[in-house]
């Protein structure tokens, strides 16, 4: 009974609490006892005196760490998504809740698989009532959901004997979208191509004539015909076909054929879904409408930000699945296309089924060729 | 000021009150003192304006290495052929690396060197040293410190801070030195001298005794040995040194009647000296509770008065110990001790430190039979020892009969032998240095003056030529009476000798012939200041230096008492309570008289109190929260709301802000945007989860003040 309390109390005592001492607190202590021992050996009580000094000073900074603490305020700010392997700002935010007295000496760091991931953030002195916005770089390496489970907050003051340590249960949840990468200059001159032959009959941005119309005031003086201009002495401008409800589908092959090729797999998968990433970017930037085949999953057609956001999401949070022996020996999925529109299938690495199950398909990209 | 400037001043002003408290014990020797001051005068010069050149003072490494080497030959040689203390005689390799870091304090790295060095002084201060010197420098010691770690940990902070390999930052860095810092440092070292002092109270004190060191040279005084030369307590007449501290805990001011401290009693006298003749003493038994008992307390009669006294007394070399006669009981430090034959008080050896013990004893006064009771036979053993006469001059027993020729009882000739010393003789203390062959008979018959020795050997003598037991006693009369403290100061000029008369009924009773002396009197001011700082010496002393396991024990004997007090009361309390509130089940209800209608408003008071002090303390936590996070933006609405309301546009209580926002832009074009401003600051403010930035505060006063001057 008395033990379980015990422990209890313990637990109650070390929540969210760590405590180490530094190099100079080591000698500290070291003194301390030097002097407990020599009091006790002597029973000077003048020695117990300096001994009860130095015990203080052990508790007198205990208890101005803890205030530090229990007077701070802190959160943080993400950015709402994040893209693997590009650098993003991310802020914490510190407030200082005691209207007398300052804090002095935070060191202030992130919480990652229960891991203090040090952002390089130190605050020498918070004024009474202050509150600073502190940033620093973020840079994940791997798409799917970042977590960051608290903040631990670090203090030497008020002598510098301990580094205490506190951790705040500031969980952040942020997805990391798959990698952007810059695409081949061959890839995207054979894309930039695509969707050409698919010019919309109405008017609109693109390289397609559409009509000869006469100048209105406002039109930009870079669409004047000349040739037709000079051929009816009226200023004439040319309309193009729009170009942008052009449609493309990505179709991303999740299934690993041969589960013995397990590391490379994922290597390639990553690059497969990198790929699929800069490609959905790609083509919304050249606003087409996109669908995105992951898997069994699908995001229908759709245009512009936020669609795209959806899916990079699906893609960030993608996985490679094993292919079972019951589907096997079925052939590779084909997604139906809408049309005419166009389809890209990537796939993670080369797979011998390849040649016969892409008869028709407009595009094939091997990852792992492409990246 | 800039942070390193702060950090080396407050670190040499560490280092300074630990070698004034070094210098404060008086046993540092004269080169260390003048050289340790040398080095910290130029080494606070080097902080003004045209001592900076030297700083830190540049001298070659050999001057250093070759200072050093003289410093540990000193130190050797100090300690195999001077002061023979191994501490005393580090004192001089500690002064000079005390020397060396002060002069070259350059980096960081060096202050919390020079941090333990001034700490290592301060600690042979503790050892060599229990004088009250070393409490002042103790609260200064700990303030400072507190003030230089502070520094050195922001300092390093701030390195660490501006991720530079050198400290060049702090000397452009000001120390963030405000008034609320200066406060709060202050504060802190408060608060650690209240803890320190909670921790030395409660941390059990044991003592394994190795390495123990006596603190000074013991007293020297004379008087109090087995064997006393007559006039040698005259020596010590004129010395002010302090003796010992005597309390008496269970009287509120001086005791009314004189009081003797009783030391040495002398029953053989040889014309020149006076000799202890008991051949041996008999050591005391210890009870399991500490106390040696002289008497058994069943044997004492209760109707005898008790006196209790708490001795504080300083080391002498002698080991008789003192108390008021006559002795039942004593408790103090003590491995043994023992008693001689005529209630004397003994340790096996003079302890070469202070003592504190307690003393009670019983006050012997004359019964009426022995005051009439005529001259009888005596007791052989009495009349062996103490009617025992030395060859003197048969004047001296010319001058006993003459003076008791008319009285019959020996009270009645003890008060004649008496009145006559006090009447013919006079006291003075110059009576030359040198020792008389026959020293009675100068006093009594050729110089006809002399001080207490004299008085107290010719009554004695006197009463033994006339047939009455009497020996000499040596002791000292109470001194100063201190009214901070409520104890006397006993000083050596403070010795005395007196005479006890043994009566058949009453046993040992004191009388003194001495006549009384007045003594120089100080002016008030000088005697209060002189008493005050006794009185906090001696409660050092008390409460510090002689704090022991057994005060500890009494403390918690004292709070268990105290506990068991308050429940005894708790429980009879509650237990009229019941017969109060439920008088039905029996016929013993209370009657209203006898309700506690004191301690039941008692009870309620303090349930009232905490009640209310628990409301302040939630009422503050709520205001505080309130404060912090949403006070600028409702105390900013409720200024924007004044102005428009000077204004005669006044917000109706069950619009929400953003409505009489709405309706301000209807009714007046030129406010309408600024109050949008405004309400939109409090919305996120007050409600947003964020405070408001300097920025915002400084926008929304700027639109207060457009709104003000927008015309009506």
């Amino acid at each position: 009974m008395a033990l379980s309390s015990l422990r209890a109390l313990l637990r109650w005592a070390s929540r969210n609490r760590s405590i180490r001492l530094t190099s100079e607190g080591v000698r500290f202590v070291l003194l301390t006892v030097g002097i407990g021992v020599a009091s006790i050996n002597t029973g000077n009580n003048l020695l117990y005196l300096l001994f009860a000094m130095m015990l203080s000073l052990i508790v007198i900074s205990g208890i101005l760490s803890e205030r530090c603490f229990k007077q701070v305020d802190v959160s943080r700010r993400l950015p709402p998504a994040l893209f693997a392997n590009q650098p993003a700002t991310a802020a914490f935010v510190i407030a200082n809740r005691s209207s007398r007295l300052p804090v002095f000496s935070l060191r202030i760091m992130d919480v990652i698989e229960a891991t203090a991931v040090d952002r390089g953030i130190q605050l020498l002195q918070l004024l009474p009532g202050a509150r600073t916005i502190q940033s620093y770089p973020l840079l994940v390496k791997r798409r799917g959901t970042y977590v960051l489970e608290g903040i631990k907050l670090f203090t030497r003051f008020p002598f510098g004997l301990f580094v205490k340590a506190a951790t705040f249960p500031v969980r952040s949840d942020v997805i990391v979208y798959p990698e952007i990468k810059d695409l081949s200059s061959v890839l995207l001159d054979d894309l930039s191509m695509v969707g050409h032959d698919q010019a919309l009959p109405r008017r609109g941005h693109g390289t397609t004539l559409h009509n000869l119309r006469l100048y209105q005031p406002g039109d930009d003086s870079r669409t004047i015909h000349w040739k037709t201009t000079a051929r009816k002495s009226l200023l004439i401008v040319r309309e193009t076909e729009a170009e942008d409800q052009r449609q493309v589908t990505i179709v991303l092959h999740t299934q690993m054929s041969d589960p013995s090729h397990g590391p490379d797999f994922h290597h390639q998968f990553e690059q497969a879904v990198s790929l699929v990433a800069s490609l959905a970017v790609l083509f919304t930037e050249r606003t087409y409408e996109v669908r995105l085949v992951v898997g069994e999953q699908e995001l229908a057609y759709e245009i512009g930000e936020a669609h795209l956001s959806r899916m990079l999401s699906l893609l960030a949070v993608c996985r490679p699945t094993v292919e079972s022996p019951a589907n096997s020996r079925e052939p590779l999925r084909l997604t139906e296309s809408r049309g005419n529109a166009l389809t890209i299938h990537v796939l993670p690495c080369p797979d011998p089924r390849l040649a016969e199950a892409t008869q028709g398909i407009s595009r094939v990209l091997i990852a792992s060729e492409c990246m | 000021m800039t942070l390193q400037r702060a950090l080396r001043v407050s670190a040499k002003l560490l280092t300074l009150v630990a070698f004034s408290a070094l210098v404060g014990t008086g046993k540092t020797p004269a080169v260390v003192v003048i050289g340790g001051f040398l080095a910290l005068t130029i080494s606070f010069a080097q902080e003004c304006e045209w001592g900076s050149r030297w700083n830190p003072l540049h001298l070659p490494r050999t001057v250093w290495n070759g200072a050093l080497f003289i410093a540990c030959l000193v130190t050797v040689m100090d300690f195999l052929w001077g002061t023979q203390n191994a501490l005393q005689a580090s004192l001089y390799v500690l002064a000079f690396l005390m020397t060396n870091k002060l002069l070259t304090l350059a980096r960081l790295k060096d202050v919390p060197q020079l941090f333990v060095i001034g700490f290592l002084e301060f600690l042979a201060a503790a050892v060599l040293t229990v004088d009250l010197w070393y409490a002042m420098a103790f609260v200064v010691y700990l303030l400072a410190a507190i003030w230089a770690l502070l520094l050195y940990h922001l300092s390093c902070e701030a390195v660490q801070h501006m991720r530079v390999a050198d400290e060049a930052c702090l000397a452009s860095m000001p120390v963030p030195l405000t008034a609320r810092f200066f406060w709060t440092t202050n504060a802190i070292a408060i608060g650690a001298l209240v803890v320190t002092s909670s921790i030395f109270l409660v941390m059990p004190r044991t003592g394994f005794g190795f390495f123990q060191q006596a603190h000074g040279t013991p007293i020297r005084t004379s008087g109090f040995s087995e064997k006393v030369d007559l006039g040698v307590i005259g020596a010590v007449k004129q010395d002010p040194t302090l003796v010992m501290r005597v309390q008496f805990p269970e009287l509120e001011g001086e005791p009314a009647e004189r009081v003797y401290l009783k030391g040495a009693s002398f029953d053989h006298y040889t014309g020149q000296s006076w000799t202890n003749t008991f051949p041996r003493r008999r050591f005391l038994a210890k009870t399991d509770d500490g106390l040696f008992e002289l008497s058994p307390r069943s044997a004492l009669d209760r109707n005898v008065p008790r006196v209790h006294q708490d001795i504080l007394l300083e080391a002498l070399d002698i080991s008789v110990l003192f108390g008021l006669p006559f002795v039942n009981e004593i408790r103090g430090p003590f491995v043994s001790l023992e008693t001689d034959g005529m209630g004397g008080l003994w340790l096996p050896h003079a302890l070469p430190r202070r003592l504190q013990y307690a003393v009670t004893s019983s006050h012997t006064s004359l019964s009426n039979e022995d005051r009439q009771r005529e001259l009888s036979a005596y007791p052989t053993e009495v009349k062996r020892r103490f009617l025992q006469l030395p060859s003197v001059d048969p004047q001296v027993a010319d001058l006993a009969h003459a003076v008791t020729r008319d009285v019959l009882t020996p009270y009645g000739m003890t008060i004649a032998i008496k009145q006559h010393l006090l009447s013919s003789y006079a006291y003075s203390l110059d009576v030359g240095s040198i020792l008389s062959a026959s020293p009675l008979e100068d006093f009594l018959f050729t110089r006809k003056t002399g001080y207490c020795e004299h008085y107290a050997t010719a009554m004695v003598i006197m009463l033994r030529t006339v047939g009455i037991p009497a020996r000499l006693v040596t002791g000292f009369l109470p001194g100063e009476w201190n009214d901070f403290g409520h104890y006397y100061v006993v000083r050596q000029q403070d010795a005395h000798a007196w005479v006890e008369v043994w009566f058949p009924r009453s046993g040992w009773v004191t009388f003194d012939p001495t006549p009384s002396v007045m003594k120089p009197v100080l002016s008030p001011l000088l005697k209060q200041m002189g008493g005050l700082v006794d009185s906090i010496r001696l409660k050092w002393d008390r409460f510090v230096i002689h704090y022991s396991f057994y005060d500890q024990m009494t403390v918690a004997q004292g709070l268990r008492n105290q506990g068991e007090t308050v429940r005894t009361y708790f429980s009879s309390l509650i237990a009229m309570l019941k017969g109060w509130l439920v008088p039905a089940q029996d016929a013993g209800a209370v009657p209203t008289s006898q309700i506690p209608w004191r301690a039941l408003g008692s009870v309620f008071l303090c349930v009232a109190c905490v009640l209310f002090i628990g409301a302040c303390l939630r009422r503050r936590r709520v205001n505080t929260a309130f404060l912090n996070s949403d006070f600028a933006s409702i105390r900013l609405y409720e200024r924007m709301l004044a102005v428009l309301a000077a204004r005669g546009v006044s917000k109706r209580s069950a619009a929400t802000a953003l409505e009489f926002s709405a309706r301000v832009c209807q009714e007046c074009q030129a406010a309408g945007p600024l109050v949008q401003e405004l309400t939109a600051l409090y919305y996120r403010g007050r409600f947003g989860h964020e405070s408001l930035s300097h920025y915002d505060l400084q926008q929304a006063e700027q639109l207060l003040t457009q709104l003000a001057s927008v015309p009506r």
